[in-house]
């Protein structure tokens, strides 16, 4: 496909501004394929699965991952560290760090500016009624089911949470 | 909990027998 590129021709600004665009396409799967060949692990869900590596690796990959072309136009990797989005608070819940937070902790000693990780769960839109909900006999059906994990039973109350 | 994130996939929603479960989708995404 790569190749086909040169054979394309535009006839006007308009067939032009799709040339363009279909190059970046191109660009942004190309990156997309190597962004996840370079990272040897599973992470985010289904988001990234890698069959050949299924465990998160935290000592090696948990930091952002940057991929741009070098000076040969070649694709090329590399990592960046990134902070916690969140720290734990009072009674385990965990609190959002402020952008000026971010600001503070990256002066001195960091070279370059981080991007937040979220690292913990906080809030997701499912709500559960209590009433209507049998998770005290047993059932887990909505934890199994959601692909990414963001349900679960919570124990003290015997509800998913 | 493990991950921050909910994709309004829907199935814990489908799946439930009790109709316990409704995920609030955001008005945009409908």
């Amino acid at each position: 496909m790569r190749e086909d590129l040169d054979q394309l021709v535009a006839r006007d600004p308009h067939e032009l501004m799709r040339a363009l665009e279909t190059q970046s396409i191109l660009d942004c799967a190309d990156l997309a394929a190597a962004a996840s060949l370079y990272r040897t692990e599973s992470r985010w869900g289904l988001y990234h699965l890698r069959v050949d590596y299924p465990e998160t690796d935290n000592d090696n990959w948990f930091c952002h991952s940057m991929h741009y072309k070098d000076a040969m136009g070649r694709i090329a990797h590399r990592k960046r560290a990134g902070r916690p989005l969140y720290r734990a608070g009072r009674r385990g819940r965990d609190v959002r760090l402020s952008p000026s937070a971010h600001q503070d902790a990256g002066r001195g000693g960091v070279e370059e500016p981080t991007m937040p990780i979220a690292n913990h769960a906080t809030s997701v839109p499912v709500v559960v009624d209590d009433d209507k909900c049998i998770a005290h006999k047993g059932c887990t059906v909505c934890v199994e089911v959601c692909p990414l994990d963001v349900l679960a039973i919570d124990e003290t109350r015997a509800r998913p949470t | 909990m493990k991950y921050d994130e909910c994709w309004y996939c829907m199935p814990c929603e489908v799946d439930c027998p009790t109709g316990a479960v409704t995920v609030n989708i955001p008005y945009l995404l409908r």
